[in-house]
């Protein structure tokens, strides 16, 4: 298993830093908070063992948890990105593996990228408005919320892929 | 016994996520905050710093409302300005304006402490006594009128808010020039009631309360709200309603202390006695 390095470890810290600090704030047209920071747990090496994944992913929910105070739903929905992980990734390689050195843009290209990034944005944010909501009778609902953020985070990640160059893309 | 284990083993992956989804829940569903209670001691360093940076942040995100509000008040200002008025008699046959002299001073204010959750709600200004801000002044906010002066220091002043038990004025119905006594009754802050308005006054839904020249703490044509429910009691022959008031007391910043300076001269004339 591949260590994480230095480089990969700000940019962690600076997608959460800019998660907490800015894109909590912004409401995009009165209802949608986008989320990127799952993209952390996304785009950890793929050849990171599935449980320590899991386990990552719970701790980053919960210091978003304890960052917005919201006790559990985010620790909630990033644990389902993290169980769901590995099946994503296997949607996306071939029969004969991954035919792509990382989880990224550039690595993946657009079109299998945008389809592994929407699909674990969108998860954690319907199990996020899921148990944000406390019901399920709302469901509808849900999807398209969580349809209309994943697409709103989703752009904001592609915007900053391409922002940050072609160095810092490849190497998360 | 070997079986379960390895069926356990087997699922472990699993039985690891149904083990964070219940901490995760068991988070959410403890009446005890676990975050705030266990964590606050090692996290709180941090996420006051952060907060702060994170206010800071937030306050860019309103700037652009604020220079609307900024633009509105400077237009309002600046029509007020002496370039503004044009000159009733040529400068040399008469000095002295005697047809404009002022009634009202404005002194600008910024609310350092507010509250609106309680049953008597106070307000905190950074200016007092040095500033020329005594008690009985009345204080407004560019949207309309928000208390009176209660006490002053030599350099703060708190001022008993429109929602308090104790406040009381003189509301004027723009449209029929009726008065009613509006006050708060408690509850939500973004309402007040308006009282002993006549029957004949036609009270209805959307009209607007102005303060009125009743008062002798707030100018007149000063904004309190808008009707957004109307009653009619059946004892007496008096209508009230509900208001939905201007000013957003969850989020004043600055506001204006008014002074009345013919205010002495006029509680002498209205206390004085009829000499029959």
């Amino acid at each position: 298993m591949r260590q994480l390095g230095l480089r990969e470890m700000l940019q962690i810290l600076g997608i959460w830093i800019a998660q907490v600090v800015v894109l909590n704030e912004v409401e995009l047209l009165s209802f949608i908070n986008p989320y990127v920071y799952p993209i952390i747990i996304l785009m950890l090496p793929v050849e990171s063992k599935r449980a320590p994944v899991l386990i990552a992913a719970f701790v980053l929910g919960f210091s978003i948890d304890l960052m917005e105070q919201s006790s559990g739903i985010h620790a909630f929905a990033c644990s389902w990105v993290g169980f769901l992980r590995p099946r994503l990734v296997r949607l996306v390689s071939t029969q004969r593996g991954f035919d792509f050195g990382a989880l990224s843009l550039r690595d993946m290209g657009w079109q299998k990228f945008m389809f592994y990034a929407f699909s674990g944005l969108w998860i954690h944010h319907y199990f996020l408005f899921v148990i944000d909501e406390h019901s399920l009778s709302g469901w509808l609902f849900h999807l398209l919320d969580a349809t209309y953020t994943a697409v709103f985070s989703l752009l904001i990640i592609l915007m900053v892929q391409l922002l940050a160059g072609r160095k810092t893309a490849a190497s998360l | 016994m070997k079986r379960l284990i390895d069926l356990l083993f087997r699922h472990r992956f699993t039985l690891l996520f149904l083990f964070l989804q219940a901490l995760a829940l068991g988070t959410l569903y403890s009446s005890a905050h676990y975050q705030r209670s266990k964590w606050t001691g090692w996290t709180s360093e941090v996420e006051n710093s952060l907060f702060s940076w994170r206010s800071d942040l937030r306050s860019y995100f309103s700037l652009k409302q604020w220079n609307e509000q900024l633009r509105q008040e400077n237009a309002a200002l600046r029509s007020l300005m002496k370039e503004s008025h044009f000159e009733l008699f040529s400068r040399d046959s008469l000095q002295i304006d005697t047809l404009h002299n002022r009634q009202f001073q404005y002194r600008a204010a910024r609310v350092i402490n507010n509250s609106i959750s309680m049953e008597n709600n106070t307000l905190t200004l950074d200016k007092g006594r040095v500033h020329g801000i005594l008690p009985g002044m009345g204080v407004v906010s560019e949207k309309g009128i928000v208390g009176v002066v209660l006490s002053s220091s030599a350099h703060y002043s708190t001022v008993l808010s429109l929602l308090h038990s104790r406040f009381s004025t003189s509301g004027h119905i723009r449209s029929t020039g009726y008065f009613g006594r509006v006050f708060w009754p408690g509850g939500d802050h973004r309402r007040a009631r308006i009282e002993d308005v006549p029957i004949e006054s036609r009270l209805s839904k959307g009209d607007l309360i102005y303060s009125s020249a009743h008062s002798s703490v707030f100018p007149p044509d000063q904004w309190i709200g808008r009707i957004s429910l109307v009653e009619r009691s059946e004892a007496t022959d008096f209508l009230s309603g509900e208001l939905q008031l201007s000013v957003d007391f969850a989020d004043l910043n600055s506001v204006y202390v008014v002074q009345n300076l013919l205010r002495a001269e006029r509680d002498s004339l209205e206390s004085l006695k009829p000499a029959l």
